[in-house]
């Protein structure tokens, strides 16, 4: 090799002696032959440069590599890492599916058991006054809601109208029938009530016969379906688009765009709860890596959870449909995660009903010290059972 | 206050691989090193697919051996050792069987890619007309930023055969692209 040619070897590895550099630039001045050497040797070190920046593992195969070993991806778990939710994140990416699932467990079960309870039972109302109870023993009087109380607070109304009533057909009937009163209620619709025990100081027998009771008019109970406190399960899907722009193609099936939620009704018009989801975001985010701004982008599938309001308003006309707005804070692994969703309900009969909707959302998430946010609009559709 | 991961060295992340923090440290040690094995894998394996593979078996054999090791010193060369004997193993794989091995240096694959501007093609496949040697010497020096005791170290050779591996591929490349650089110097 030649002198010269060693020493444009050592100037491309900074290691060129001092004593050489003034030998190499004087020979360099007036040796064209050279100085094409050096353009040509910088321009190779210049393109290799290059290519190394774009030599970068694609996100496909960092996720075959990860997903095989049963990890995360990479990038993500370093976004997510340094991500400012701190331990709230990392507490919802382990305790998240396990507490949903037990709140859900528990509701499922709750409603089972009411459920069970009230279909293997007739509507039994014990109506207690201070003196003893007459008649046939019956269970203990068990006030387990609003609703039971909504409707004995009714009952008792009605029941000193008709204990009124009957005092006032006793005085009329004590001549003909002196031993024995049969009396007989109404039958209404609903709720039923399939036997009511009054306690009186007279003695009261119960009676199969239909007798008409001679009775003044007797208010009609207002006895309304009361909805709350009740348990909604949740299950939508989402179809949305990214608004950030990647080239990186989503890979991710239609069944992973889902999420599941646990509502609970505070009144017929709002409701809280936790919704668990996963969905892809588009990131696309800078970092320095060996000294150099690479560009990422990637669209990785993430499980999301957050706490949940939703307020619906009255029915429009008297369809079974009802809008409804809802939002949603939360977070995933990446980052804070901030949920609007508006659309209407469609509950036709029973506990079953349909939801339809527009929604956004934004996630937000850090790498390498930088803030930047994703953002995804479009629809959702589901049903949801209420308990 | 507890450290964030990219504040530990390398030999402290390795060391989490053993540990209940394996899956980030492991996440940790990929964002580092990744592009120092890919650009190994793909400019002296000069295949696409071969490269994806020998690229996926370093980390998990880097992650395997995390249960054998528990201190290492250097661990982008250790990733880089395993690299590069995984890529030997392929070379030779390649050379027993001729017509996998014509493909291997014939394949335009890496130079079709739209986005990658001519010049680059053109170090590329330079870099597959060179012998082993000084391919992957170039590779470690150039593309992955050893240093030549560091280059030495890992090829098991002298630091001084190292600079002279790294001088000739540089020499050879120019020789080959001279009439392009040619080109390129006239525009």
């Amino acid at each position: 090799m030649s002198t010269h040619t060693e020493w444009i070897n050592n100037l491309l590895d900074g290691d060129l002696e001092a004593m050489h550099e003034s030998s190499l630039f004087g020979e360099l001045a007036v040796n064209s032959d050279l100085r094409a050497e050096l353009k040509q040797q910088l321009a190779i070190r210049s393109a290799v440069q290059n290519d190394r920046v774009g030599l970068v593992p694609p996100i496909a195969l960092t996720n075959t590599l990860f997903s095989g070993m049963g990890f995360a991806a990479p990038l993500a778990g370093a976004a997510a890492g340094a991500a400012g939710g701190g331990l709230l994140i990392q507490w919802l990416t382990r305790m998240g599916l396990p507490l949903l699932t037990s709140i859900a467990a528990a509701g499922i079960s709750y409603g089972v058991y009411s459920s069970a309870d009230n279909s293997n039972k007739p509507a039994t109302v014990v109506l207690q006054n201070n003196t003893s109870v007459a008649g046939n023993a019956t269970p203990e009087p068990r006030v387990t809601s609003a609703s039971d109380q909504t409707l004995i607070n009714n009952l008792r109304k009605e029941n000193t109208t008709l204990r009124a009533s009957l005092r006032a057909t006793l005085r009329a009937q004590e001549t003909s029938q002196p031993e024995e009163i049969t009396s007989v209620v109404e039958s209404r619709q609903e709720p039923t009530v399939d036997r009511i025990e009054l306690t009186n100081s007279q003695n009261l027998t119960y009676s199969n016969e239909p007798r008409m009771l001679q009775a003044t008019a007797i208010t009609p109970i207002n006895i309304r379906t009361v909805q709350y406190p009740s348990f909604l399960v949740q299950l939508r899907g989402i179809s949305g688009t990214s608004v950030t722009n990647v080239n990186v193609p989503v890979q991710t099936s239609w069944y992973d765009n889902m999420s599941i939620g646990l509502l609970y009704q505070l009144s017929d018009r709002n409701a809280v709860g936790l919704e668990f989801g996963t969905e892809s975001y588009a990131m696309s985010f800078e970092g320095q890596q060996n000294g150099q701004t690479i560009q990422y982008e990637q669209q990785p599938l993430s499980a999301w959870a957050g706490v949940t309001y939703r307020h619906t308003l009255p029915t429009i006309g008297k369809t079974a449909f009802a809008p409804f707005g809802q939002a949603l804070l939360g977070g995933t692994k990446f980052g804070p995660l901030g949920r609007l969703t508006a659309g209407v309900t469609y509950a036709p009969s029973g506990p079953l009903s349909f939801i339809f909707g527009l929604e956004g959302s934004t996630m937000a998430y850090q790498f390498q010290n930088s803030w930047y946010a994703t953002s995804k609009i479009g629809f959702t559709y589901g049903l949801a059972v209420r308990f | 206050m507890r450290r964030h991961l990219t504040e530990y060295t390398d030999t402290e992340v390795y060391a989490m691989l053993r540990t209940g923090q394996r899956e980030e440290a492991f996440g940790e040690l990929y964002s580092r090193l990744s592009s120092n094995v890919f650009s190994y894998c793909m400019r002296v394996l000069g295949n696409r697919d071969k490269a994806y593979d020998v690229f996926q078996e370093t980390f998990m054999r880097l992650y395997q051996s995390a249960e054998r090791i528990e201190h290492l010193e250097n661990v982008r060369a250790y990733a880089l050792t395993i690299c590069r004997n995984l890529c030997l193993n392929e070379k030779k794989r390649a050379q027993s069987q001729l017509v996998e091995f014509d493909e291997t240096m014939y394949n335009p694959g890496m130079s079709r890619e739209a986005d990658r501007s001519e010049m680059m093609n053109l170090i590329a496949m330079a870099l597959e007309l060179l012998p082993h040697d000084m391919r992957e010497a170039f590779v470690l020096r150039e593309y992955d930023g050893l240093s030549y005791n560091e280059v030495g170290a890992l090829l098991n050779i002298k630091v001084e055969t190292a600079k002279v591996r790294v001088f000739r591929a540089r020499q050879r490349i120019r020789e080959i692209l001279e009439p392009y650089l040619n080109e390129f110097s006239k525009e």
